[in-house]
């Protein structure tokens, strides 16, 4: 019984934070409740996110914002074609000890934050945009064959513009699969653009206060792990990530839009994360356990961005999103 | 906490597994009736044992355990069940999470507080209360069906009638050939008769195939048929002109005959054992006794007071060989008369069944063939019908001075045998009276106004002259 009342004050002071980090980001920014959902799942989750979006929707400000609130170091870094992987990790400088002696001190790249902001990620090369696989992936950089790890929590929220590709270096399929989430910044409704107009022609908001540390999320990432999940809901979400797949034959089978316009299917991150993601939107809903509408309501965003489309979904402008959907009404809950 | 939660659940799948069953076998008496109704135009080609009433039964036998085998209760149906209640209930996955959960063994903080959860849900749930048996169409059409099935077994008289005829027949035709060919084959060994007894055991064979279902009804006629022709054929081989006198001779005198040549033979076996050539005295006043044989040796050996024993021993050897050839034949001729009446009965209601199943008969068709019945030679197996134009026959009294009064009609004529035990001793009415009778019946026949006058005399004078030849015999 001790055990129950201990996980239930645990999945209630999760659910107070989040309210909390809502309300406080809610001070800076202007709707984009969804978004703001999807990238505290992320952050419980231990993951990272890739929010792609037109110039001025408010990306840079949600995530700078998220870093205020949270208590936790915050960096953010201008991703430029003239960006080396050592602006992002760090390097070794050469300096003098006290002693007069030479030797090789680490200087810390801002990578080394618990909360990175890579704006404007796909106009850095590609080289450069690698550097940040090992970090994302291990949470540790290694520089001179020295392995520095990374504070946790760690997460990086990176942006990318969608329009203006010129001069732009697309994210490598590997550096994009290691990304929890990809979500989509949308515009703002008549309503909402009144509010912003407000918000930001008037004085100054005062700064958001701190609701949430360190320690605090990695309790919840903990919490989110205990959350159990039904073999049939994990058969769904296996069944679902095999549906993205053209040759797929073990599941329900190939979908026909998958098998005319992908070329490759959800890799096995896409389940981690529909599981995981399932798990915290559960946690964050007041419920105990996994249920079929948190793997359809994560689908999307842990999904979208995994799934490589062919030439032909070019020439037919077909979207990942429409594949997913497809997916989504014909993959049954329990076969 | 976990035993209440347990208790729910198997409830409720306990619950779904009954449904599946009543599912299951609702389903398989549905086909069954729909698939004896598919079938219905097909029961004449069905064994004649096989009554339209057990159709639907052995399908459904055959395919009930085969819907049990290919739709056997399996985990997956269980989760699906546990799901269902899930979406009913609006539990958002905590029934199905905590069925999974009790099937573990350590279970987290986190598990128990979905067990809790499952558990204040499902409290008080009655499963048979949410999951209501549904009428699924197999159960709407199955009583519509059955209501069809009976309408074509029962209404149908002609179907049913024509199976229960069909196969009281096969039972009657083949049990009389049964019975028949018994007591000849006790009668052909009684009496030493080989080819009757050979012909016999044929035909025990042929019916205890046809009792064994091993051929069906028409098989039973071809080889009855066969029999009978092969019978026939020996007939018409031993039809040549007969040299023995007693070839006109009834069955009963020919045994006699045989009789008393067993008693001769007993007779000259004290005069065979001295070397006595000549026959002895006692052999003589036997012989004198026996006047069948006295006449049948008589008829060979005008002198046999001279004959001697071996000589009259080999010459009753003959004899007796003569007997029983003629016994021989006579009861195979018997036989095949008995063959040929047993085909024409079973042609006969053969007839009957393509006539039923072409529709009804036509009045004057059917009072013929009733007719026809009823001038057999042997008596059926079913009552026949009167003519209602016919005299019914007077009574007959076995008293001395009766007479039995033909009857005479149109078309082929008829007989009626009688057999009875015979009386011992000589006859109470003389040759002279039953003689003068029938001349007398003749007379009177002949004065009626049945024979046209102009031809009265030609039938007297042919009459007189068979009475006339016999004389001269």
């Amino acid at each position: 019984m001790e055990a129950i009342n201990e996980i239930q004050e645990r999945m209630a002071r999760a659910r107070g934070a989040f309210g909390e980090v809502k309300a406080e980001i809610a001070r800076a920014i202007v709707g984009h409740e969804e978004l703001i959902e999807q990238i505290f799942m992320a952050l419980v989750c231990g993951g990272h996110c890739l929010l792609e979006g037109v110039p001025g929707l408010g990306k840079t400000l949600l995530v700078r914002t998220l870093g205020e609130i949270l208590n936790l170091s915050f960096s953010r870094i201008q991703f430029t074609p003239d960006l080396m992987p050592a602006d992002i990790t760090g390097t070794n400088v050469l300096t003098d000890d006290p002693s007069g002696k030479k030797l090789f001190d680490f200087q810390r790249g801002p990578i080394f934050a618990h909360i990175v902001l890579a704006d404007e990620i796909n106009r850095a090369t590609p080289k450069t945009q690698s550097a940040l696989l090992e970090s994302m992936q291990e949470q540790s950089v290694t520089v001179g064959g020295k392995v520095h790890r990374l504070p946790s929590p760690f997460m990086v929220l990176a942006t990318q513009n969608p329009i203006e590709m010129e001069g732009t270096y697309p994210l490598p399929e590997a550096q994009i699969d290691r990304f929890f989430f990809k979500l989509m910044v949308r515009y703002p409704s008549r309503g909402e653009l009144g509010r912003i107009a407000d918000l930001t022609t008037a004085s100054l908001p005062p700064a958001p206060d701190k609701v949430l540390d360190g320690d605090g999320v990695l309790e919840i990432r903990e919490c989110v792990r205990q959350v159990p999940v039904a073999e049939a809901v994990k058969d769904f979400a296996v069944r679902l990530v095999l549906a993205t797949h053209p040759q797929e034959s073990q599941g329900d089978g190939a979908l026909p839009l998958a098998r005319r316009f992908v070329l490759y299917g959800s890799s096995p991150r896409g389940l981690q994360s529909l599981i995981l993601a399932a798990k915290a939107r559960a946690l964050l809903s007041a419920r105990p356990n996994v249920s079929f509408n948190d793997i359809r309501a994560v689908a999307l965003p842990a999904l979208r961005h995994r799934i490589i489309l062919n030439l032909e979904a070019d020439a037919e402008a077909m979207s990942v999103e429409k594949i997913l959907a497809e997916a989504l009404e014909r993959v049954v809950e329990v076969p | 906490m976990s035993a209440s939660l347990q208790e729910n659940f198997s409830v409720l799948i306990g619950w779904e597994k009954l449904k599946r069953r009543e599912t299951l076998l609702i389903s398989a008496l549905c086909y069954s009736l729909l698939f004896s109704l598919m079938a219905s135009p097909a029961a004449a080609l069905l064994p004649p044992w096989a009554d339209p009433l057990i159709v639907p039964a052995v399908i459904f036998l055959v395919l009930a355990p085969g819907l049990f085998f290919l739709r056997p209760w399996r985990t997956g149906d269980s989760l699906r069940a546990v799901w269902l209640l899930d979406r009913t209930l609006g539990m958002e996955e905590r029934a199905i999470t905590a069925w999974e959960i009790l099937g573990r063994g350590k279970k987290g903080s986190a598990e128990l507080l979905v067990l809790e959860e499952a558990e204040g849900i499902l409290k008080g749930v009655d499963p048979k209360a949410i999951f209501k048996r549904r009428l699924t169409w197999q159960a709407i059409s199955a009583p519509l069906f059955f209501l069809l099935w009976l309408l074509f077994v029962f209404l149908d008289d002609g179907v049913r009638l024509e199976r229960i005829s069909k196969a009281s027949q096969a039972s009657s035709a083949a049990a009389r050939l049964r019975e028949f060919s018994r007591e000849l084959r006790d009668r052909a060994a009684s009496q030493g008769l080989s080819e009757s007894l050979e012909t016999a055991r044929a035909l025990e064979g042929v019916a205890a195939e046809r009792l064994a279902g091993e051929v069906d009804e028409k098989g039973l006629q071809e080889n009855v048929a066969g029999l009978a022709d092969g019978l026939r054929g020996k007939e018409a081989a031993g039809a040549g002109p007969s040299d023995l006198s007693f070839a006109m001779a009834t069955a009963e005198g020919l045994l006699d005959l045989k009789a008393e040549m067993e008693a001769l033979r007993t007779a000259l076996l004290p005069d065979s054992a001295k070397g006595q050539e000549g026959l002895g005295r006692e052999a003589l006043e036997r012989l004198g006794n026996l006047p069948r044989l006295k006449e049948e040796i008589g008829k060979r050996l005008p002198s046999f007071e001279k004959i001697e024993t071996k000589d009259l021993q080999s010459l009753l050897d003959r004899l007796e060989k003569e007997v029983a050839a003629e016994l021989d034949r006579r009861t195979l001729v018997e036989i095949r008369e008995f063959l040929d009446h047993l085909l024409r009965g079973m042609e006969a209601r053969e007839n009957q069944l393509l006539i039923g199943e072409a529709g009804p008969a036509e009045p004057g068709r059917s009072a013929q063939a009733e007719r026809e019945k009823a001038r057999g030679i042997f008596p059926g197996d079913q009552p026949g019908t009167k003519e209602s134009a016919e005299r019914s026959l007077p009574p007959f009294q076995a008293s001395a001075g009766a007479h039995l009064k033909g009857l005479l009609g149109e078309g082929k004529g008829g007989s009626l045998s009688f057999q009875g035990e015979p009386k011992g001793g000589k006859s109470e009415v003389s040759q002279e009276e039953i003689l003068a009778s029938y001349q007398r019946q003749a007379e009177e026949e002949l004065a009626s106004e049945r024979i046209p006058e102009a031809l009265r005399e030609t039938v007297k004078k042919y009459f007189l002259s068979l009475g006339m030849s016999e004389r001269k015999k």
